[in-house]
Order: C-alpha cells, then sequence, then structure tokens
C-alpha cells in the first residue's frame, strides 16, 4: 500500500467517514508498513496537540509580562519617569488638539442641529469593545469599597487596598476580556462594592461596580469616567466575574 | 445576564487565546491580533449569536471572522502575508513569516520551531486541527477550500515535519565522554 497518501493521513486522523473508512482500515490490516504510518501519524498528531497546547499555555501567561516589568527596580528608576513625562507631554498636545477640534464640531453641530432630539430605536448590540483591556495591565492596586449610598460621589465605606501580584494578575486578567457582555438583568442584589482600580502613581485606570445579578452570577460594570469613549453608554454592559473569590477573595452578599 | 450572553462569556473562555495565537501567526503582531480578536468577538455578538446554532457552527463562524480581519489588517499594512499565495509560496523559503521570527524569539519547543519553518498555508492548517481539534471540512470552511485539499496540507506539512524532525534530531549527537 502507497503510504504517501492523504486518504491514509486522513485515516489515522480519524477525518474518513464510511465506508472509505472501512475500506482503508481493511487496507491498513494487512499492510506493516501501513499500520507503522498510521501509528507514527497518530503519535505526531499527540505531539503536535501537546506543542500547541504548551503554546496556548505560554500566551495565556503572557499577562503576567506586565507585572514582572513592575517589579524590575530599572524600570521604576529610569524608564518609567521618562515615559511618564513623554506621555504627560503628548496627552496635553493630543488634548489640546482634540479640544480645538471639538468646539469647532460643536459650534457646527449646534448651528445644524436638529430642533427635536431623535433618541434611536435600534437594539444595542449584544457586545462592545471593552474600553479597558489594554489599560487593565497598568493596574497596580485596588480599592475596594461598600457602596453605602449609591449615588455618584456618595458615601463609601473602604474595605482594603489590594496590592499583591497574585489578586491584581487575576484582576488583569479578567479586565482584559475583549468585550463587555449586554447587561440584560441591570438590577443589582442590595449590596454593590466599588472597585477602584489605580496605577502605581495613583492615577485610575477604571472604576467598577462589583455585584451579584439576579441571576446569582457575579459581575463588574464599569463606570463611566472621562477617559470613557464618547458615546459610549457602560451602563448597559458587564463583565463576567467568575473569579472574584481568587481575584477578590470576598463579594457582596456572597 | 442572558443565555445569550453566558454563551459569548463561555466562548470567549474557550477561544479568546486560541484566536489571538491564529490571529498572530498571520499578522506577525500580538497588539493588532488582539485588536482582531477583540472586533471578532464585538460582530459576534453583534450578529454572529443569531447565525450559528449548532455547538461546532460557533468555532468555525469565530475562526473563519477572525482570520478575515487579520487578512484585513495585512491588506490595509500591505504586510506580505497570505495575500498573493503563488507569490508567498515562491518565496516561502527566502522570507520568513514575521510569527516564525516570535518563534524563533520564543519558542517554547523544538517541535515549535521546525512547524515555524513550514509554508503559512500548512502552518496554518495544523494549528487549526491539532490546537483547536477543528475537522478537516471545518478547516476548509474558514481557509475558503475544499476539504480535499486540507487533507492535502496536512498530509504534506506532517510528511516534511516527519523530514525535518529526522534531520534536525541528527545535529543532536550523544554526549560520550572520552575515557582516554
Amino acid at each position: 500500500m502507497n503510504t504517501d497518501d492523504p486518504k491514509l493521513t486522513a485515516f489515522a486522523l480519524d477525518e474518513l467517514d464510511e465506508p472509505e473508512r472501512s475500506t482503508i482500515a481493511r487496507a491498513v490490516a494487512e499492510s506493516p508498513e501501513a499500520q507503522r504510518y498510521v501509528d507514527e501519524t497518530r503519535g505526531m498528531a499527540r505531539e503536535l496537540k501537546k506543542e500547541f497546547a504548551a503554546e496556548l499555555r505560554t500566551e495565556s501567561s503572557r499577562s503576567l509580562t506586565l507585572i514582572d516589568i513592575r517589579d524590575d527596580p530599572w524600570f521604576w528608576a529610569k524608564a518609567r519617569p521618562l515615559a511618564l513625562a513623554a506621555s504627560i507631554a503628548l496627552f496635553a498636545i493630543i488634548t489640546a488638539i482634540g479640544l480645538a477640534k471639538y468646539r469647532t464640531n460643536r459650534d457646527i453641530a449646534r448651528n445644524e442641529a436638529s430642533p427635536v432630539e431623535v433618541e434611536s430605536d435600534l437594539p444595542l448590540p449584544n457586545t462592545m469593545p471593552n474600553p479597558i483591556a489594554v489599560s487593565s495591565g497598568k493596574i497596580d492596586h485596588i480599592v475596594v469599597a461598600e457602596v453605602v449610598d449609591p449615588q455618584p460621589g456618595g458615601d463609601r465605606q473602604q474595605i482594603e487596598v489590594i496590592s499583591d501580584t497574585y489578586r491584581i494578575a487575576k484582576m488583569q486578567k479578567c479586565l482584559s476580556a475583549p468585550v463587555l457582555l449586554r447587561n440584560v438583568d441591570r438590577s443589582p442584589s442590595s449590596r454593590i462594592y466599588e472597585l477602584v482600580f489605580s496605577e502605581r502613581d495613583g492615577a485610575e485606570v477604571a472604576t467598577a461596580h462589583f455585584y451579584r445579578a439576579r441571576n446569582g452570577k457575579f459581575v463588574l460594570q464599569l463606570l463611566q469616567s472621562a477617559k470613557t469613549p464618547s458615546g459610549t453608554n457602560l451602563s448597559e454592559y458587564v463583565l463576567p466575574f467568575n473569579d472574584w473569590m481568587e481575584a477578590i477573595g470576598y463579594a457582596p452578599g456572597a | 445576564m442572558s443565555d445569550a450572553d453566558e454563551r459569548i462569556e463561555e466562548l470567549m473562555r474557550r477561544f479568546e487565546i486560541p484566536l489571538q495565537q491564529f490571529a498572530t501567526r498571520i499578522i506577525g503582531d500580538r497588539e493588532r491580533a488582539r485588536d482582531v480578536v477583540q472586533e471578532t468577538f464585538v460582530k459576534y455578538g453583534r450578529n454572529g449569536a443569531r447565525s450559528t446554532s449548532s455547538s461546532a457552527e460557533p468555532a468555525t463562524w469565530l475562526f473563519t471572522v477572525c482570520r478575515n480581519g487579520a487578512l484585513n489588517v495585512c491588506r490595509k499594512e500591505k504586510r506580505m502575508l497570505f495575500l498573493d499565495e503563488e507569490l508567498i509560496q515562491s518565496r516561502e523559503d527566502e522570507q520568513p513569516m514575521p510569527f516564525r521570527h516570535i518563534e524563533q524569539e520564543e519558542a517554547s519547543g523544538f517541535l515549535t520551531r521546525i512547524i515555524a519553518t513550514l509554508p503559512p498555508r500548512q502552518q496554518e492548517v495544523l494549528q487549526l486541527k491539532f490546537q483547536n481539534d477543528l475537522s478537516y471540512q471545518q478547516i476548509a470552511e474558514i481557509t475558503k477550500t475544499t476539504a480535499n485539499n486540507v487533507g492535502v496540507l496536512i498530509h504534506t506539512a506532517l510528511k516534511s515535519l516527519r523530514r525535518k524532525y529526522a534531520e534536525a534530531s541528527k545535529d543532536f549527537l550523544p554526549f560520550e565522554p572520552r575515557t582516554t
């Protein structure tokens, strides 16, 4: 039997349907060379699966490399102040240009706007891009507080400040999800925790409410901030927070 | 959260990293690949969930949309990948894929380095088959070819791997200490 045959490889990988499978199986049973080829192909397939699985594990653990950088004293001593200074300068320039354009556009829009505002009836999509997927890597510490008064600026009772590497890494992993999911059940349980995610220098990355939804699952709801992209209504979306036990260790109403 | 949300959440848990790797292999840039994966899930939330029904279909849908997104990035940024297959195949031995550079720097294993020397199409089908357990038919749908062609690509890739593995293994001669 000719072993240089894609059909034989397909047989070894269980990709053939009947009656072709039975035909090849009979031919393989009569040929020691074909049997060896099939065994080798299956062995190679197992090795490839292991190798690709190892690649996935490497990719999964890649988010931790930011923590490695964070722990590097050289980075904090030299690179970070320089990077911060450059970022601030760049941010100032972009803001100035953006503000000037915004004012011009706003003036034009005001002149052209219809006096009646029309609300869109289009249904909201089930997902939206997670605005902090990338910046979550900058999180250095998290302030956890119980929300006593849910109004913006209302009373908060601080519970703790999380800064240990393990919990921060778990939190970063949760917050780096590519998309937020539509929050159908927007009524949280009676207790809400507020999580403020900050960089090392105290700059706020994001703030989220952490609560148990009506279906019993825990979610994070990002709050609108100055950094939220315009036209984004975060209140309609949540991030599933299944790893709350490892990331925080406790939950409101758990 | 609704059933649809839970389904998306489950798909993200299962496919985010494999899609990230798949897109990185095409684009050669992790950050751009991350954007493509994000966009893929946004599209899934918008209309993919409605257009897929059986349990096997979301994988095909996600990889197809992710692949199209990655190829669009290549087109827009004029990255020489997958765009002109004939040209790529004629140049593949002299010009490695960007991913090959990454692999050369960060290869986790001997076999990974050998896989990275295969032509892009063969790497792609191997990844879809052995990392994501997709069938020839699903891979054919994703890569817009026939199941027979996928079979030929996988057969050829495995044959090349065997040969290259045997050749590379010759370089690792067992160490025999001198006794005199």
